[in-house]
């Protein structure tokens, strides 16, 4: 088996892997990313949630920095609550959140360093934005794909949803209706939207459209030439200063596509936040991927070695390749279930190291489904089996049924983590990001 | 005083068809069947074909009740207690339906392993008992297999296995079955509704004459007036026939069936299970079904849940043919209610299969009333004919059955199904699963496709079903809801479980029934909570992320229940 070795080893390549080695990579260490897929982060909508929602309230927050202050004072094993206990205990002196608000805003800040400023947005106001599914939802920072679409910033604005023929995932009538009536409800200052369902001609197919094959195609001048021409022939009369689009405006050469839009038609352009199949997310991994810095290897981590207090190395596999990797610390970055790191194998668990697994209050080692979620799909209070994960101390260092730290050398960040729902929320990315640059603070205090 | 007379009779007659036009109060029919069922839409095409005015009513949709949790499995021979009248009949409708309803048919390879020789004999001697109806039908014989040609033809058995025997089944869409009956009733002048509950039977001097039924969409109760009402509502009879005042004694036993992601076999599999009841792994569609289980139940026909007992006794016994079986993504469990007759002394599985109509003014003096119990989904047609057999004498009208020798809507011609693959540049495998639930309509669908080209995009990607199916059936066949879309469409009830395709229908939904955006968002949470019904119960293992997709979708994208001050916008 070949051995390699590095200061570092992420396991994980999704935000908070790929994160936790651009942060890694710059504080000197020599970082690697083991990586078996995309994870999570590839099928997301690339905005940045803090924290929207909480189980049990009815209202949306105002602010991440509003719904970390709320959680921080109920919940003592939320991520935010973790992060908000400064020396390991909470901190009386100070008002609730306040570290984690800091800590927080620090790490997007740094985030959005590291992909070059393509976000905007603040943890002291939300961002209101469209769904494909013609939902409004509240988010933190918004890529530079959406950042015309926080619709509560819109003024006396008209806007024109962009539907594409033979595109079935995406019904502009029926987005630009709800929208519509939501932003009613909101109070939100739009004064008209409307769809724009336009023929892109310059395919050769009319049916079974997926938004890959079309942002690929937009990314070539000649088709971005033709479709900006359907578009205006679509608009005809029609007075529009802005136009939401499905998720279709390219993929590596986003910006390009978005800018020619704006510019040809003088209109403001932003994409809606969009469920899976998706390009959004896939923007998101292939940007880091290319600016992390840090190495990415593919492949499975299928087991490692321990001394019993320090983790030596991982065994990854790669087809039928085999290698181990030595590091001085280890990041556990997997996910939860979508991608494997918690798994159900008639008992539950972490996968790699097989750590011990909460729901936010007690231990979880069977998955008793009657237990684990609410009998509505969409509760309130949202559901427990997406609270599980790894348990870990205020350094983000995991924790076994013991309470004590499993590894000396291992920390973990991301959606691994238990004790809060990150789809009823909305906090999944906040709380991604926050633990990666909290845990590599732990790294570099471990080193000492 | 005559002339005032007639006069008076000539107001009060035209004041009635003047309510009839209106379509409000008076209602009048020979025959109401109540349920929409296989059996009521069986005795609804039966009556509209024998000339009689007929209405049927269901309280939700169409096969929403038993029905739609029945395995689809036509004159299965094992499994069943051995009544040689019953497996007669069961073989003879499964003939009758390759006449009438071919293309919703198709034959499903059986395999019944064995562990031993006593059990091979056993076993081949059960089967020849069937095989001895079936051979006058040119079906064809069970032949036993030994170890290593079984495990050929399914290589992932047990390979402790002696043999196994092998026959042939026929598998059915029961939900299209349905809707076929359904089409032909209305054909022949039938009126059809579904989302009717019926909330009172009405009688006088004991004799039945109608009933009051609620429509559940709008809320307003309605009033039918008919010579006869059929009580066709399977597990609910007793309580139907409790509205008559009269009793309908039942045995139900409650039976749980497992959805796999996807077809995991070759062919299909039954065996004795732990319980030494016969358990039953089949490849259906893209999916597999294993099970059932069979077990009393006393409870409330509406509050059925699928308990963990019952899954493991499902896993445990087929495990031990299919050792990998656990390893695979059970999808979705679902549970019925056998609407069986009652029956003293036999455990639930023994329970008969056997039908009855009964004529209530025989039994307990109320005219103008019957109720329809027992049999199986097979047997449909039969259990028809009897009833309207009943109603015929007691209307005294002598008109002879005729749903045996005229085919069902789906099965009027042949069509060529490569050709219009071709025609249309659109996989065959589309357009022969199309054809597997609409049979000779495809070319009607397929030609709207000349009209709308985005019409050939796929909706549903696992099954995977085209938009002008969708909309076809949206536009002919009763659908009120995406729930509803579902059962005529088979979107989804694929792997994904309608997890990439719910927002899609919603939006072809909203457009066509006028739906404001509210209305559409409570009808996706609907149809999303009606999928977790069938979910939550049986989550574990590597379902787990495929929920936790769902979740993300949803939920992460800002869909949240509707509160109550939205619910009364709607």
């Amino acid at each position: 088996m070949r051995k390699y070795r590095a200061d570092v080893v992420i396991i994980g390549g999704g935000i908070s892997g790929l994160y936790a080695g651009y942060l890694a990579n710059k504080l000197g260490y020599d970082a690697i990313v083991i990586r078996k897929g995309q994870g999570a982060t590839a099928l997301s909508s690339g905005n940045i949630d803090i924290m929207g929602y909480y189980e049990g309230q009815s209202g949306w927050f105002d602010s991440g920095a509003e719904g970390i202050r709320f959680v921080t004072k109920r919940n003592p094993t939320h991520p935010y609550s973790l992060l908000d206990m400064a020396e390991g205990v909470p901190d009386l002196t100070i008002e609730h959140g306040k570290h984690a608000i800091m800590l927080t805003d620090d790490s997007i800040k740094e985030f959005n360093t590291f992909l070059g400023n393509i976000y905007t947005g603040s943890i002291a106001k939300n961002a209101y934005i469209g769904t494909t599914l013609g939902t409004i939802k509240p988010t933190g920072y918004l890529p530079f794909y959406m950042a015309n679409g926080d619709l509560s910033h819109h003024n006396d604005t008209k806007i024109g949803v962009v539907g594409i023929y033979g595109y079935a995932d995406f019904d502009a009538g029926y987005c630009a209706d709800s929208l519509k009536h939501f932003s009613k409800q909101y109070h939100f200052g739009i004064d008209e939207i409307c769809p724009v369902t336009i023929k892109f001609k310059g395919l050769t197919e009319q049916s079974n459209l997926d938004p890959f094959n079309i942002a690929r195609k937009l990314e070539i001048d000649e088709y971005r030439q033709k479709f900006i021409d359907d578009i205006k022939t679509a608009l005809g009369s029609k007075e529009v200063t802005h136009l939401a689009f499905p998720p279709i405006l390219g993929i590596d050469n986003a910006k390009v596509v978005v800018s020619d839009i704006e510019n040809e038609l003088g209109v403001k352009v932003f994409e809606l936040a969009s469920l899976p199949p998706n390009t959004q997310g896939l923007r998101l991994v292939s940007l880091m991927e290319r600016t992390s810095g840090a190495k990415i290897q593919r492949g499975e981590v299928i087991s490692f070695n321990s001394d019993g207090s320090k983790i030596k190395s991982v065994v990854v596999r790669d087809y039928s390749s085999k290698f181990l990797f030595e590091g001085d610390f280890f990041i556990l970055a997997t996910g939860k279930f979508i991608s494997d790191g918690i798994i159900d194998t008639g008992t539950l668990k972490e996968s790699v190291f097989g750590l011990p697994v909460f729901d936010g209050k007690v231990w979880v080692k069977h998955f008793d489904p009657l237990k684990m979620s609410e009998r509505q799909l969409i509760s309130p209070k949202g559901h427990r089996f997406l609270r599980i994960g790894i348990r870990v101390n205020y350094k983000m260092q995991p924790l076994n049924d013991e309470m004590n730290i499993a590894y000396e050398n291992l920390v973990a960040a991301g959606s691994v983590i238990g004790g809060y729902d990150s789809a009823f929320e909305l906090s999944g990315f906040g709380v991604a990001i926050s633990t990666a640059y909290k845990a590599v603070q732990t790294l570099q205090e471990l080193r000492g | 005083m005559c002339y005032y007379n007639s006069v008076v009779f000539l107001y009060i007659k035209l004041l009635a068809n003047d309510i009839v036009q209106k379509g409000d109060i008076l209602r009048e029919y020979d025959v109401i069947v109540i349920g929409g069922g296989v059996t009521g839409a069986g005795i609804a095409r039966d009556a509209a074909m024998r000339g009689f005015k007929t209405l049927i009513l269901e309280r939700k949709d169409f096969s929403s009740g038993v029905t739609g949790a029945c395995m689809g499995m036509v004159a299965g021979p094992v499994g069943l207690p051995v009544e040689r009248e019953f497996n007669e009949w069961n073989v003879q409708e499964a003939q009758v339906l390759k006449q009438i309803a071919a293309p919703l048919m198709h034959t499903v390879p059986f395999l019944t392993p064995v562990f031993s020789e006593t059990e091979a004999v056993n076993q081949y001697k059960f089967l020849q008992l069937y095989y001895e109806i079936a051979k006058k039908y040119g079906e064809r014989e069970p032949v036993f297999l030994s170890r290593e040609h079984a495990l050929k033809l399914e290589p992932r058995l047990n390979k402790e296995i002696y043999g196994a025997t092998y026959h042939e089944e026929y598998a059915i869409d029961v939900f299209r079955l349905v809707i076929e009956n359904l089409l032909s009733a209305e054909n022949y002048g039938a009126d059809v509704y579904n989302y009717h509950e019926v909330t009172r039977i009405l009688k006088k001097n004991g004799q039945v004459y109608g009933v009051v039924a609620k429509d559940i969409l709008t809320g307003n109760e309605k009033e039918f007036y008919g010579k006869i009402v059929v009580n066709a509502t399977g597990p609910w009879a007793s309580k139907i026939a409790g509205l008559a005042d009269v009793e309908v004694k039942m045995r139900p036993t409650k039976g749980v069936i497992l959805i796999l992601e996807r077809r995991i076999t070759n062919v299909g599999l039954q065996m004795l299970g732990i319980d030494m009841t016969f358990k039953e792994l089949v490849p259906h569609e893209n999916t597999t079904l294993i099970g059932p289980t069979s077990d009393d139940y006393f409870g409330d026909p509406d509050e059925l849940t699928i308990t963990r007992t019952e899954i493991e006794l499902i896993l445990e016994s087929l495990s031990r043919l299919l050792p990998s079986l656990r390893e695979h993504r059970i999808i979705r469990g679902m549970a019925g209610l056998r609407p069986l007759l009652y029956k003293w002394g036999k455990p639930a599985a023994k329970v008969p299969r056997d039908f009855k109509v009964f004529d209530h003014e025989e039994q307990d003096d109320v005219g103008g009333f019957i109720s329809v119990v027992g049999g199986n989904m097979t047997i449909y047609r039969l259990m028809a004919e009897k009833t309207v057999d009943l109603i015929a004498k007691l209307l005294d009208k002598d008109v002879k059955c005729r749903t045996h020798l005229e085919p069902l809507p789906v099965n009027e011609k042949p069509v060529n199904i490569s050709e219009l693959s071709q025609k249309y540049n659109i996989p065959e495998i589309i357009v022969r699963n199309m054809y597997t639930r609409q049979g000779s309509k495809i070319e009607k669908i397929l030609s709207m496709i000349e009209e709308n080209e985005s019409y050939k995009s796929i909706i549903c990607t696992c099954e995977p079903v085209i938009t002008a199916e969708v909309i076809y059936s949206l536009e002919h066949e009763w659908v009120n809801t995406v729930d509803d879309l579902r059962r005529r469409t088979r979107i989804g009830v694929g792997p994904c479980q309608g997890s990439f395709c719910t927002h899609k229908v919603i939006a072809l939904l909203a457009k066509r029934k006028g739906w404001g955006p509210l209305k559409a968002q409570q009808e996706m949470l609907a149809f999303l909570n009606e999928r977790w019904k069938g979910k939550y119960p049986i989550l574990s293992k590597t379902q787990i992320p495929q929920e936790e997709l769902t979740q993300a979708i949803y939920v992460g994208l800002g869909l949240r229940s509707i509160n109550s001050t939205e619910r009364d916008e709607i």
